[in-house]
């Protein structure tokens, strides 16, 4: 079932055109990749789902409702939850806060937040041992763990994680796409995933979308483009 | 030696004054990064609301309330035409905007009430406001004045006002109870998320413009309670009492770390004590340099603040 679909997305940021006719869409189950190099509109892309940038155009539909027009908040409501490029952690606020404010959307109980805070930690373990730390003193991959963590706490239907590779070390890297897999192919998460580490993304990927200066300009089963002799060329290091 | 407390007892009244004032400030430069100059006009529109309010014969309670309702909305209605328009313009328009709006808040109170201070009872100006409210104004004669208490703890040499010891406390209350709200209250911890990290906060769900409206209801209100403060105290309010004070918070505010809601308070009643001290000690001509002065020498000496965090930006 489709879960998410985007049609002609434009996004203009004064006379210059990031996103032209973007078309795609995401399935129930999923994990979608966007790769593309820097400026290619990828973070655009992410940031117009999450109501954050209004396209000049096109549409996006998400479980049958356009959400051309709604606020940023009402869209995480409707359960679609970013863990945004550079993370973004609440800096001067605990870990354990950065993740109860990924709850922020949703009235749930305390008993409920807590086991939800369980399973986050049951994927990422480190975040426990460092509950109550500052998250500013957490190292780039922790950083990104509870990035992950916080939007998972939004009890999303569609996860939007823009970058999980940028400026970490590629041991952990290894290590959130490990996760990033475990969350799809156990608990069934669908995941949009924008990365300019190609290769890396089209491993873990069911499908992919190939973006080069706002549009896209290839797409297909995420096998098949691991193999594309084009792409390797242009993103895969040859 | 019992000078000096004296003088110190008597800027912690003082000082609270610009606390109240400087949250406001504090707690829109937390979110919007913005200095909203014309928060010192909402004390002042905040102090002539109630003074009328009162003299028309509402109990002060329900007086203050009243104003901080209109005052919060005036607030809320001024950002949404003045300064959301110009969201992603950069920081200089909404500077500017905000000098502009003051300048005119100013100006309207002048024109439609009068450049003469005020005092209790206060008789509503002849015209649109006398028309609409008239029938509601009492007799001067039969018109009892509210009052701060007037007792006094007289420790020999050392005299503290009731009233000052109240004010000081209800600045300290609000403080806390503010940080307790930021802390604690689902709206609250939206204004903090969204002063720490604003896409971050949109995107865990914090409504942005109610939220920002939100925080510019607040500070309004707490603007709102020092003018009937200063305005009881004084038993004088003037168009212009949003300038000296306005600008003194405001340096209150940066000097105990914008965006950190202690801070205000700290700052507020470093320099109110500052103040009473010089004109203490016959140095009243630099009473209302000193805000400034000590502003400069600790931004040179702790740029973030006297509670302010430094943190080197993580990339």
């Amino acid at each position: 079932m489709t879960l998410l679909r985007v049609e002609n997305l434009t996004v203009r940021y004064g006379a210059i055109v990031a996103l032209k006719d973007v078309n795609f869409e995401v399935r129930e189950g999923e994990i979608v990749t966007f790769v593309g190099s820097n400026g290619a509109g990828k973070t655009t892309t992410m940031r117009s789902l999450s109501g954050l940038v209004k396209p000049a155009g096109g549409s996006i539909t998400f479980k049958g409702q356009s959400l051309g027009t709604l606020a940023s908040h009402r869209i995480v409501q409707l359960g679609l939850a970013q863990s945004p490029e550079g993370r973004l952690v609440f800096p001067d606020l605990s870990v354990k806060e950065n993740l109860m404010l990924g709850a922020f959307s949703r009235r749930a109980s305390h008993q409920q937040l807590a086991n939800e805070l369980e399973s986050v930690f049951q994927l990422f373990p480190r975040l426990k041992e460092r509950l109550a730390q500052d998250a500013h003193t957490l190292s780039g991959g922790e950083q990104q763990m509870l990035a992950i963590g916080r939007a998972l706490m939004a009890k999303p239907s569609l996860l939007l994680l823009d970058e999980p590779s940028l400026g970490i070390a590629p041991l952990l890297v290894q290590q959130i796409f490990q996760k990033i897999l475990e969350l799809n192919r156990k608990d069934g998460m669908t995941v949009l995933l924008a990365e300019q580490n190609a290769r890396m993304a089209l491993r873990i990927a069911h499908r992919a979308y190939v973006l080069e200066v706002g549009e896209v300009v290839q797409q297909g089963n995420a096998a098949e483009l691991l193999n594309d002799e084009k792409l390797q060329k242009a993103y895969l290091g040859g | 030696m019992f000078e000096l407390l004296q003088y110190i007892a008597d800027g912690l009244a003082v000082g609270s004054v610009y606390a109240l004032i400087a949250l406001g400030y504090s707690m829109v430069f937390g979110v919007l990064q913005l200095v909203n100059f014309a928060h010192g006009e909402l004390f002042m529109i905040g102090a002539y609301f109630v003074m009328y309010a009162i003299s028309l014969g509402l109990p002060w309670p329900a007086a203050l309330v009243a104003g901080m309702c209109f005052v919060g909305f005036f607030a809320v209605i001024m950002e949404r035409l003045c300064y959301k328009p110009l969201r992603g313009a950069g920081k200089l328009a909404p500077l500017i905007t905000a000098v502009g709006l003051s300048l005119l808040l100013q100006n309207l109170v002048q024109a439609t009430i009068g450049p003469n201070p005020q005092s209790y009872p206060a008789k509503l100006p002849d015209g649109i406001l006398s028309k609409l409210f008239g029938w509601m104004q009492k007799d001067p004669n039969t018109f009892t004045l509210p009052q701060l208490p007037e007792g006094l703890f007289d420790y020999g040499d050392l005299v503290i006002r009731h009233r000052d010891v109240l004010i000081f406390f209800v600045a300290v209350g609000v403080t806390a109870g503010l940080e307790l709200f930021l802390r604690k209250s689902r709206p609250g911890r939206g204004i903090r998320a969204l002063a720490l990290q604003p896409n971050a906060a949109r995107l865990v769900g914090v409504p942005f413009n109610f939220t920002i409206s939100l925080t510019f209801f607040i500070g309004a209100a707490l603007a709102v309670a020092a003018g009937l403060l200063q305005g009881m105290a004084d038993n004088q309010v003037t168009p212009f009492m949003g300038i000296s004070s306005g600008l003194k918070a405001f340096a209150a505010a940066v000097l105990g770390g914008i965006g950190v809601i202690p801070g205000a308070l700290v700052g507020g009643l470093v320099l109110g004590i500052a103040e009473r001290l010089l004109v203490g000690y016959d140095l009243s001509t630099f009473k209302d340099g000193a805000a400034f002065f000590i502003l400069i020498v600790v931004l040179l000496l702790r740029p973030q603040g006297l509670l302010g965090k430094a943190r080197m930006v993580k990339v």
